[in-house]
């Protein structure tokens, strides 16, 4: 977990890597950035056209001579046409950035499935304790709104600034000063002070954040040991209390900084705006610049603190963002431990074979060592043994979720290695013990095993489950809604579902491990009678912890201290 | 259960968000001074906003009509960069006082939810799952941040600031004064505009993410499954399908949503145009209304046109807190709720005497009946005599409800019906804290807590001296492990520091015991788990304690029966979960 928490380096090139994800949302993503754009655009010259509009029938007003010759009919009409466009330009803006923001959502999904989808169950941490695809999630979240709050806010600020700084250039190049020092202290400066700050801070939020979750954890699992010791639950509210002062002050220097780069931000556009006016007398005084022009300059560069301030909370969430991308990334590069051949042949038949095999997790001591065992196609034999011992390793080796240490499974005398993936999944089926059930319909369920089935196929793998009666009382029958992980179904009902889902599969070689778990003795001998007929002449491999079941079948293996015996029982 | 609970919710939401507002109330009244500084300092930054404004447009008419020169607008020329910096400070002061008010609050809540998280007391604990209860006790605390650091002061701000502005306005043009005050008793329609549109706004669009979120979350969980099918590369499809199709539906609802937050902007942009316009015209000198005679000049046009805007920017402010206010509802109404709810343990209502602490007490069980859900007994007419000293193992299939009893003789649960007698003294009598000291409890799942040697032992005897910790490490067989740690009592355990195996972690849970100056001894399966040479010790070492104390030992195991002067077997008959226990008694 510790090396998931936080990534020790995640410049900013790591958020310009996410450029390639873009790909055909890019029109989208430009248009939003052209209309928050022209929207900033449209507010900066409302204030700035009125400000000279006021100034021109100010001095045209001071003789009534020049206030009849004044046409103030485009100016007005300037500024209502502004007023509108801007509004619209908002509306425009927010629909547009929402658009592409929804559109990168499902990219980067996508781009995260694919490269995920081949990894290995290890690979992917299943079995690496916490909460490891929570992690991923808020990592994901964090990039969702990267475009958003910091992309076209940032891009717009430097388009809007850089047209300013050219148009009071336009007058005299020394009016540009303040717009330019403004964009490089606002834009560049700042962004980068932020990222400096931002990374520390939050990581400190970050680190104040996990030891007061133990802390809590800890005061939650303990509360048997507290209940009878009150001093040691006193020092353990005292501990926990300080953990989270602590995580409160490492929120406060987060808080504060971003309250100083606001501060900052407001003050900077403030001085820019009185630098304007005081270089524009100057130039107003020499003649070269109009009087409305003169009242025009400063309120246009007022307007560009709306473009600015969003930024300021928004690049101290920088460099957490940068981590998340630099993790997911690393996440998908990942080659899969268990690679397929793209092509592979046809298994030349279905008995298995383990030779020599030995295997066991991580760094830990193997299982088992040099199995060799043989299983002749159509055969049903039940495998027993002490939990732990490796029942459910062996059969996710045969199922080729991951590779043993040394020696090799045979199907049909073919390696599983050289199979690809389809024919393999085609060939042998696994009912896991962690076997998921999707939130959909019943229906959906079962067809994540077969795209294809027909009703009259589901009911028929419903019946041999025992679910079929149960599922025919439901008034939506087949399209009653399951929740996800199964939440609306008992837990011998999703068993069963996600049983009745393997036997779809219709495969030559069906491994099911525990299926029968939450299940009484009774239940699971019916279970074991019906399977067993549907599978009748393909193989069969049923894990059980009951020996009653095992006496069901004439052949059974037993897996115990890394051995594999096996008994074959009456004739 | 859920889907019951997301429908009464909205029947009654308005209902449930009063009383979650008047809860979030209640919090903030300890922060009054902070409140009030934070309104202060943003009532503060919109003065020095005015002033800036006057200093700029006071510059300008100077320059552009009044034939002056910067060097004749000294105070104006200063006062503009004053007050910019005055506005930095204040913009500074308020984001810092609204730190303080959230601060304060989730510092006093948080050690009250703790507080109320051990008095609910073990048995209930036990019911929770680890996660939620620590999410709550710090995400939805942190949930408040937003509602009470922004959007409370800005509330206030919302309010304030635009009438400021219009009492500065008015004497200068009370046609210009006018047409904001016009918008001005709008302003609570605008305030019920902008939180309805922020609110179908925001609902939509995190919603949306959530449940793409989630969706995503179960697929990938669900990709072993996916994968076991060939089933992983068609849903590659699928996920980008369903997020297209989240994002059609969600924007269908977002383009209407908003409109309404556009309101505010067309009226801000409205206001600049049309004073602009009006104003334009007074200097042409085509209007004299509204400038008391006198014709107007450049400098109070400015001042108008840059003080329209900032009235109604104090709502557009609040239009974006409102997503911390949403936040803040749902986890006041979880918090609130959890804080209230009056089902405490047992021990926060009796108080009482002990009878005297030496030798192991006499424990009587009398007709004890005890349910965790209605109608099914995990007891029903109990009784069980252990006389001082005695040591009593029950024995019996998991689930039969041997832990609940450990249970209510700590008195972490009340029976139903039927007593429990100490020396002769109900239990119900006594006081629980004290009476519990009294127990010493090795638990089936001894538990590491993320912290050092000592800090893991003395949760058995907060006093107890590092040679007697030793002593009791070294008595549990840990001799050789303790002398191998780098730093002695201070190493770290648990997550993140020294690991231990089940049978380091059983022998640690043995010196947890052997520290407790208990008179009664209740052990939860003392040796599951382990291997026979492990257990070997734990029993023998066991033996020894028992030595002048009250037993109770439940165990499936034959090695730790020789502890028992008497074994009990709890039995019930298979598959009907729910019948009374049938008791049967055996004397070794």
């Amino acid at each position: 977990m510790s090396e998931r928490g936080l990534s020790p380096v995640a410049g900013p090139r790591e958020l310009l890597r996410l450029r390639s994800l873009f790909g055909s949302e890019r029109p989208w993503m430009l248009a939003g950035f052209a209309v928050a754009c022209a929207t900033l655009v449209a507010g900066l010259a409302l204030l700035g056209l009125s400000g000279g509009f006021l100034a021109a029938a100010a001095i045209a007003g001071l003789t009534p001579a020049t206030a009849l010759a004044f046409n103030f009919f485009p100016p007005a009409a300037g500024v209502r046409f502004l007023a509108i466009a801007r509004t619209a330009g908002r509306w425009g803006e927010r629909v547009l950035t929402h658009e592409a923001t929804l559109r990168l959502l499902a990219r980067l999904r996508s781009w995260l499935y694919r490269g995920v989808a081949e990894l290995s169950p290890r690979q992917l941490g299943r079995y690496h304790g916490a909460d490891l695809l929570n992690h991923l999630t808020r990592d994901i979240d964090a990039l969702d709104n990267l475009y958003l709050r910091f992309g076209v806010p940032y891009l717009a600020a430097w388009t809007v600034l850089s047209m300013l700084a050219v148009s009071m250039a336009w007058w005299s190049p020394v009016l540009s000063l303040p717009v330019v020092a403004l964009m490089m202290v606002s834009l560049l400066v700042l962004p980068w002070l932020a990222w400096g700050l931002g990374g520390d801070s939050a990581r400190r939020a970050v680190e104040a954040r996990s030891r007061l979750r133990r802390r809590l954890l800890d005061c939650h699992d303990g509360a048997d040991d507290f209940s009878l010791h009150d001093a040691a639950w006193r020092h353990q509210r005292e501990v926990t209390l300080a953990a989270h002062r602590e995580l409160l002050a490492a929120q406060r220097v987060q808080q504060r900084r971003a309250a100083v780069l606001r501060a900052m931000t407001g003050a900077l556009v403030g001085l820019a705006v009185w630098a304007v006016l005081v270089l524009a007398a100057g130039v107003f005084a020499a003649g070269a610049l109009p009087a409305p022009w003169l009242a025009a300059l400063p309120l246009l560069l007022l307007g560009t603190a709306e473009a600015l301030l969003p930024l300021s909370a928004a690049s101290l969430e920088l460099p957490g963002t940068a981590a998340a991308a630099a993790r997911l990334r690393a996440l998908v590069s990942q080659s899969p431990a268990t690679g397929f051949v793209a092509q592979g042949p046809m298994p030349g038949g279905f008995d298995l074979r383990l030779e020599n095999l030995s295997h066991g997790h991580g760094d830990q001591p193997d299982l088992f060592v040099g199995l060799d065992a043989a299983l002749p196609a159509g055969r049903h034999v039940a495998l027993l043994g002490p939990s732990g011992g490796g029942k459910s390793t062996l059969l996710s080796l045969i199922a080729r979720l991951e590779d043993p240490r040394s020696g090799r499974i045979l199907l049909g005398a073919r390696p599983l290695a050289e199979l690809d993936e389809t024919t393999l999944r085609a060939s042998v089926a696994l009912l896991a013990q962690d076997a998921w059930v999707f939130s959909g319909t019943l229906a959906d369920n079962l067809r994540v095993a077969a795209p294809d089935a027909e009703d009259e196929t589901m009911w028929s793998v419903l019946r041999c489950v025992g679910l079929a009666d149960t599922v025919s009382q439901w008034p939506e029958g087949l399209a009653t809604w399951v929740d996800e992980g199964g939440g609306s179904l008992s837990g011998g009902q999703q068993r069963r579902l996600a049983l009745a889902r393997v036997l779809l599969r219709e495969a030559p070689v069906t491994l099911l491990d525990e299926p029968a778990e939450g299940l009484d003795a009774a239940a699971e001998a019916a279970l074991v009678r019906a399977v067993r007929r549907r599978l009748a002449g393909r193989t069969l491999v049923w894990v059980t912890h009951r020996p009653e079941t095992a006496r069901a079948f004439e052949h059974v293996l037993r897996l115990e201290s890394g051995r594999l015996c096996e008994t074959t029982a009456h004739p | 259960m859920e889907s019951d609970d997301r429908k009464s919710t909205a029947q009654s939401d308005t209902a449930l968000d009063a009383d979650a507002l008047r809860w979030l109330g209640t919090l903030a009244r300890p922060q009054h001074g902070w409140l009030r500084l934070a309104v202060l300092a943003g009532f503060m930054q919109a003065l020095a906003t005015i002033a800036f404004s006057a200093a700029l447009a006071w510059l300008i008419h100077g320059l552009a009509v009044g034939g002056m020169a910067l060097k004749d607008m000294r105070i104006a020329l200063l006062a503009v960069p004053l007050s910019v910096l005055t506005r930095a400070a204040m913009v500074f002061l308020r984001e810092e006082a609204g730190m303080r008010i959230s601060h304060g609050v989730r510092d006093d809540l948080r050690a009250r939810l703790l507080d109320r998280l051990h008095a609910r007391g073990p048995a209930w604990q036990a019911r929770q799952a680890g996660g939620a209860v620590v999410s709550r006790l710090l995400e939805e605390v942190d949930a408040l941040d937003g509602y009470f650091a922004r959007y409370l002061p800005q509330r206030w701000l919302a309010a304030l600031v635009p009438l400021a502005i219009v009492v500065v306005v008015i004497p200068l043009n009370w046609v210009a004064g006018l047409i904001l005050l016009a918008t001005a008793p709008l302003i609570p329609l605008f305030m019920a505009i902008v939180g309805h549109g922020a609110r179908t706004r925001q609902q939509h669009q995190f919603e949306a993410l959530a449940r793409m979120s989630g969706q995503f979350l179960e697929t990938l969980r669900g990709l072993t499954t996916l994968r076991l099918m060939d089933a992983h590369r068609r849903q590659a499809v699928v996920v980008e399908r369903s997020a297209d199709a989240f994002r059609a539906r969600t924007m269908s609802v977002l383009r209407l949503a908003f409109l309404s937050g556009t309101v505010l902007e067309f009226f801000a942009s409205l206001a600049i145009a049309l004073s602009a316009v009006y104003l334009g015209f007074g200097l042409l000198g085509y209007l004299e209304i509204g400038f008391g005679g006198t014709l107007p000049t450049l400098f109070v046009a400015l001042f108008i046109l840059l003080l329209a805007p900032e009235f109604y920017l104090p709502l557009r402010e609040l239009g974006t807190h409102y997503h911390a206010r949403a936040e803040a509802l749902a986890a006041a109404r979880s918090l609130s709720e959890w804080l209230d709810d009056a089902e405490a343990e047992p021990s926060a209502v009796s108080a009482g005497v002990l009878p005297p602490r030496d030798g192991g007490p006499a424990i009587r069980i009398e007709g004890l009946g005890f349910a965790h859900r209605e109608d099914v007994p995990v007891f029903d007419g109990f009784s069980l005599d252990i006389a001082a000293g005695e040591s009593v193992a029950l024995t019996g299939a998991s689930g039969s409800g041997k832990t609940t009893l450990l249970r209510l003789l700590l008195a972490q649960l009340l029976p139903d019906h039927g007593r429990i007698l100490i020396n002769g003294t109900p239990l119900a009598a006594l006081d629980p804290v004290v009476w519990r000291e009294r127990i010493g409890w090795m638990s089936q799942h001894p538990r590491l807590m993320a912290a050092s040697l000592a800090d893991n032992l003395r949760v058995a005897r907060r006093d107890a001296s590092d040679d007697e910790l030793i002593e009791a490490l070294c008595l549990a067989g840990l001799a050789d492990w303790y002398f191998g740690l780098p730093h002695g009592l201070a190493s770290r355990l648990g997550e993140g520091g020294q690991l231990m195996s089940g049978g380091q972690l059983r022998r640690l849970a043995l010196a947890r015991l052997s520290l407790r100056p208990a008179s009664l001894l209740l052990l939860d399966e003392p040796t599951a788990s382990l291997d026979t040479e492990t257990e070997a010790l734990v029993v023998s070492r066991l033996a020894t304690l028992r030595a002048g104390r009250t037993v109770v030992l439940l165990t499936h195991r034959s090695s730790p029966l020789k502890l028992a002067d008497r074994i009990v077997r709890f039995d019930r008959p298979a598959g009907e979960a729910g019948l009374a226990t049938r008791l049967e008694l055996s004397h070794v």
